[in-house]
């Protein structure tokens, strides 16, 4: 057999592709009396050399995926970030090219964000982070997601997502919550407060995903979150915009 | 949607198994994200590394050694006698060792202590320098093979697709291509070996 011949029906029954008599032709180049030991033993190479490349094709493939699943999570990792550090950067870049007034504004921006930091950040982080302490606060936020869902929203059984994150809260892995209600919102349509279920489902993971942004300290993810379900201005309105109160301003 | 992201990240260890074996991405990503920073912590703290940037790295490399050896079937639904994790941090360890050793002097290599994969975790590992040969050959591998054996072998795309998107005549002479491209990358093996 020629050698291409040899890889197309190798490539084939190793794809599952071959037919009943090319799987016959292989399993006989494989056991087949007749043929002599070195006969055999040079197709079973062949075969596992190609098995081979297969593999290592595929390896290829599956580092990169990894890779760029490693970089989307440094990313989201990164916007925790506060964003006062992009506001300012733009401006320092600005001025490494612009006229003197430009660094002076930049310089006063940066001075004003260092004095901001101890007077208006730090009260607001001590605050939340002793909301986070408030075990009674998740206890009930997930109570009321899963055993009670069917009551108070009249409607069906909470998603997979809502389960799954509630479980992880409950377990004390906000950050797996988190990334789970990332993805479930990711993969939620655009929805408006005309869609009834779904809107009030993404009010939902928003309200989870600022107690586990709470829970793991990250003030600016929590109070954009917050906002956010105070802005859908459905059933956990009140909570977050009391949440949103006592993180800016205290009780 | 919401179905299938609770099912990815809540899965057994056999079913993890059955998904790295048929290349289940979304599944491979979920078992990636799950064990992501417990590993780092564990081989971190084991090792003394604070570099999360390197940990990260190996966690690459460890994951996709587990892939290779459920790919090769030396790990098995019928071979797990721990949980799955169990494997992985132990591969990791490995993993970890060697990077080590790399960036280490002769002599302070000679006094590393050093476990072999295949006492520790009781897999089999004959295969993994010849597949370290391939790979080293299929690295260097271009146009237009790269391509057409990547899309149709990792993104299982089907072969008209693929011949429309690398502008094939037609499937059939992507699928030519595929030959020829799998029979040059094993002569160039047989000859190197």
């Amino acid at each position: 057999m020629k050698a291409l011949d040899q890889t197309i029906l190798i490539d084939r029954y190793l794809s599952g592709e071959a037919s009943p008599e090319e799987k016959l032709q292989v399993e006989r180049l494989l056991s087949d009396p007749e043929l002599s030991l070195d006969d055999k033993e040079a197709f079973r190479q062949d075969m596992e050399l190609q098995e081979d490349i297969i593999i290592a094709i595929q390896e290829r493939g599956l580092r990169k995926m990894l890779q760029r699943e490693e970089e989307r999570l440094r990313a989201e990792s990164n916007d925790d970030q506060p964003p006062i550090r992009t506001a300012v950067r733009p401006k320092v870049a600005a001025a490494s090219r612009g006229p003197l007034w430009l660094i002076r504004s930049a310089a006063t921006i940066a001075i004003a964000a260092c004095m901001a930091g101890p007077i208006v950040i730090a009260p607001q982080v001590s605050r939340m982070i002793a909301i986070s302490n408030n075990s009674e606060l998740y206890s009930a936020a997930t109570f009321e997601m899963t055993d009670a869902y069917s009551q108070l929203k009249g409607c069906d059984e909470p998603s997979d997502a809502i389960i799954a994150a509630t479980a992880l809260m409950q377990s004390g892995d906000y950050k797996q919550a988190d990334a789970l209600l990332v993805d479930a919102l990711n993969g939620m349509p655009e929805v408006t407060n005309a869609d009834g279920q779904a809107w009030s489902e993404k009010e939902d993971l928003l309200y989870l995903r600022a107690l586990c942004a709470i829970k793991q300290h990250k003030l600016y993810r929590s109070r954009r979150l917050l906002n956010e379900v105070v802005r859908m201005d459905g059933l956990h309105r009140d909570q977050a915009a009391e949440l949103l109160h006592t993180i800016k301003h205290g009780r | 949607m919401q179905t299938a992201t609770r099912k990815v990240y809540q899965m057994t260890d056999q079913e993890y198994i059955a998904a790295f074996r048929s290349n289940d991405q979304r599944a491979i990503t979920a078992f990636y994200d799950l064990h992501r920073e417990a590993f780092c912590k564990q081989i971190g703290a084991l090792f003394r590394v604070l570099d999360m940037d390197s940990l990260y790295d190996v966690y690459i490399v460890t994951v996709t050694r587990l892939w290779e050896f459920i790919r090769k079937g030396k790990l098995t639904e019928q071979h797990l006698v721990k949980p799955l994790p169990h494997y992985l941090y132990g591969i990791g360890k490995h993993v970890m060792q060697e990077t080590l050793r790399k960036s280490m002097v002769p002599e302070e290599r000679a006094q590393m202590y050093r476990i072999e994969l295949e006492e520790d975790l009781r897999i089999d590992t004959s295969f993994v320098a010849q597949l370290e040969r391939v790979k080293r050959v299929v690295n260097q591998m271009g146009e237009p093979c790269e391509p057409l054996l990547t899309l149709y072998l990792w993104e299982k795309q089907p072969m008209d697709i693929i011949a429309f998107n690398l502008d094939y005549k037609n499937a059939d002479s992507a699928k030519a291509q595929k030959y020829k491209c799998m029979e040059k990358l094993k002569r160039i093996i047989y000859h190197q070996l």
